[in-house]
This record gives C-alpha cells, sequence and structure tokens, in this order.
C-alpha cells in the first residue's frame, strides 16, 4: 500500500549565498539558479537498432553534464564587503567556491560549487532603481550533492 | 519622519514642521494632511501614505527592504481677495527648494536610505474652510533595509 509522504516546503526568503573563502554571506544578493543538463552521447553502429522506417536508434552513452549557476544581486558598495569587486570578488574570470543554500533555516542545498564567473552584467539607469548585476558561473567538474550545508 | 522633519526644519528654520499619523485627503471631514485648527496656520505636514510595501521590486536574501511613501505639504491661509487666485511663488519656491534636497540618490541623514523617488502632486489644494487653507502636496518615497529574520 502507498505511503503518504511528509511535505517540508521552503521559501525563497530561506535562501543564501556564502562564499567559501572565508564563509563569507554575499551581501545583497537576491536570487541564485542552478541550470544543469546532460548531454547524451549516441553510440552508432552497423549493428544499432532500427524502427521499421530506417531510423537508427542506437544506444546512448549517459552523456556529458555541465552546469552554469546565475546569481542576481544588488550593487553593494560598502568598502569592506563589497560583493562584486575587492573583498568576495563576483566579476568575470574570478573562480569562486559557493555555498548555494536552499534553507538557511535547516543549513541545507549545495556546499563548494566550485565554478569560473563566465559572465557579468551590471547596468545603471535614471530611474534611481538600486544598481543590480548578474553574475553566471559555469561549474568546473561534479556539481556537489544537495544536503547538508555548513 | 523626525529625519524628515528634522531636514526641513533646517531648510527653513521659522517654519514649524508637523509630524501627523493621518494620510492626507482633501475630504473636509478628515484632517488636512494632518493639520487642524489650532496649529499654526503656516507649517509643514509629514505623514506617511499607507501601506508601506515590503520586497516589492527588490530585495535580498539577507535584507528586507521597506518602501515608505512620505507626504510632505506645505500648509499656508490662502492670500485675501483678489490674490487667493493669483499664481503663488511662494509655494513654487518651497517645493522647488525641497525637490532639489531630497531627490537624490540617498538621504544623508538616515543611513541606508537609497531609491529616493519624488512624485509631484497638485501644487494648489484649497480647503475651504474659515480662514481658507492652501495646501501643496510633494510625495516622496525611499527604500530602507532592515535584516531578515528566519527560524
Amino acid at each position: 500500500m502507498a505511503t503518504s509522504q511528509t511535505f517540508v516546503p521552503t521559501s525563497g526568503t530561506d535562501g543564501r549565498v556564502l562564499n567559501q573563502t572565508g564563509d563569507v554571506i554575499l551581501a545583497g544578493i537576491s536570487e541564485w539558479k542552478r541550470s544543469s543538463k546532460v548531454t547524451p552521447i549516441p553510440l552508432a553502429q552497423f549493428e544499432s537498432g532500427a524502427s521499421a522506417n530506417g531510423t537508427v536508434q542506437p544506444n546512448q552513452l549517459r552523456g556529458l553534464g555541465d552546469s552554469t549557476v546565475t546569481l542576481t544581486g544588488i550593487y553593494n558598495l560598502d568598502p569592506t564587503a563589497q560583493t562584486e569587486t575587492g573583498n568576495t570578488g563576483l566579476e568575470q574570470g574570478a573562480y569562486v567556491t559557493l555555498n548555494l543554500v536552499i534553507s538557511k533555516t535547516i543549513a541545507t542545498g549545495y556546499q563548494g560549487v566550485p565554478g569560473w564567473i563566465t559572465a557579468f552584467e551590471v547596468g545603471q539607469k535614471i530611474d534611481n532603481q538600486a544598481c543590480v548585476f548578474t553574475a553566471t558561473l559555469t561549474v568546473d567538474g561534479v556539481f556537489p550533492d544537495y544536503g547538508a550545508v555548513s | 519622519m523626525d529625519a524628515m522633519a528634522g531636514f526641513l526644519n533646517g531648510l527653513y528654520p521659522n517654519i514649524p514642521v508637523v509630524e501627523a499619523k493621518d494620510d492626507p485627503g482633501p475630504d473636509p471631514h478628515s484632517p488636512l494632511a494632518g493639520w487642524r485648527p489650532g496649529q499654526s496656520t503656516t507649517c509643514f505636514v509629514v505623514s506617511i501614505e499607507e501601506p508601506e510595501p515590503v520586497d516589492e521590486g527588490i530585495a535580498s536574501f539577507e535584507e528586507i527592504f521597506v518602501r515608505y511613501k512620505m507626504v510632505i505639504t506645505y500648509v499656508k491661509p490662502a492670500a485675501a481677495e483678489p490674490g487667493r487666485w493669483n499664481e503663488d511663488p511662494d509655494i513654487r519656491d518651497k517645493r522647488q527648494t525641497i525637490r532639489d534636497a531630497i531627490y537624490k540618490p540617498t538621504f544623508a541623514r538616515v543611513a541606508g536610505v537609497f531609491d529616493i523617488r519624488y512624485a509631484s502632486d497638485r501644487v494648489y489644494e484649497v480647503m475651504d474652510m474659515q480662514p481658507m487653507m492652501i495646501y501643496s502636496p510633494m510625495k516622496v518615497s525611499f527604500l530602507t533595509q532592515e535584516p531578515r529574520g528566519f527560524n
């Protein structure tokens, strides 16, 4: 007989991003987003199976996985706690290791995500809103498992 | 509000500032932008329009952002006839001075205030009472930040 599962949701406001260098909680981050995909590698050969109309449908290697992480945040002008440059250094070309926290209440998420900042966007306009940046991180190697974040 | 009242007092030391809890409005049964008969007939009234939105448009994981919508109203008695209907450069000048002083990237008197927006309202609003009063409201809104609580 099927067993009913317990459901414990979390909210976006319970998130967090830390730079593992010095365990710095990055100020002004408003969004992080992981995007991962796998590109299978077809193993076509003379003996691969085919459908009745001749479409070859080969076996597939598990493939190549890759991930990006996108951070969106508000520019921080604090001279000692700048998120973008200086102290924590989110800028293009930087190598960073981040903790991406889904719930800081129960300290869970992805710990130690390593990667290169491969894109960085920022702009300013006259409507007096806060200055917002977007940094894209190309993950270097295996994306850490979901679990406890210390 | 204290900071804004102090700020206006710095600009115009001879004009009293009333900090009111009421929303401004032309309804004759409601206070005139917080101004009540018996208070100085020429004054600034500072009040906060409700509600104050939280995390509207922008937020972060560590801080909440609250937008306060402040209404600054210059209240003065209308001139006697026929000047009552004439242009009043005093009101125009005060609006311009206040706008120039407030509509900036940050508010120097309060740390952490940013995204200041200025919205003009009607220059001359008339309150038909004895004596007839003119009030000139301006709306200034800004964001403040405070630490986000979590369980």
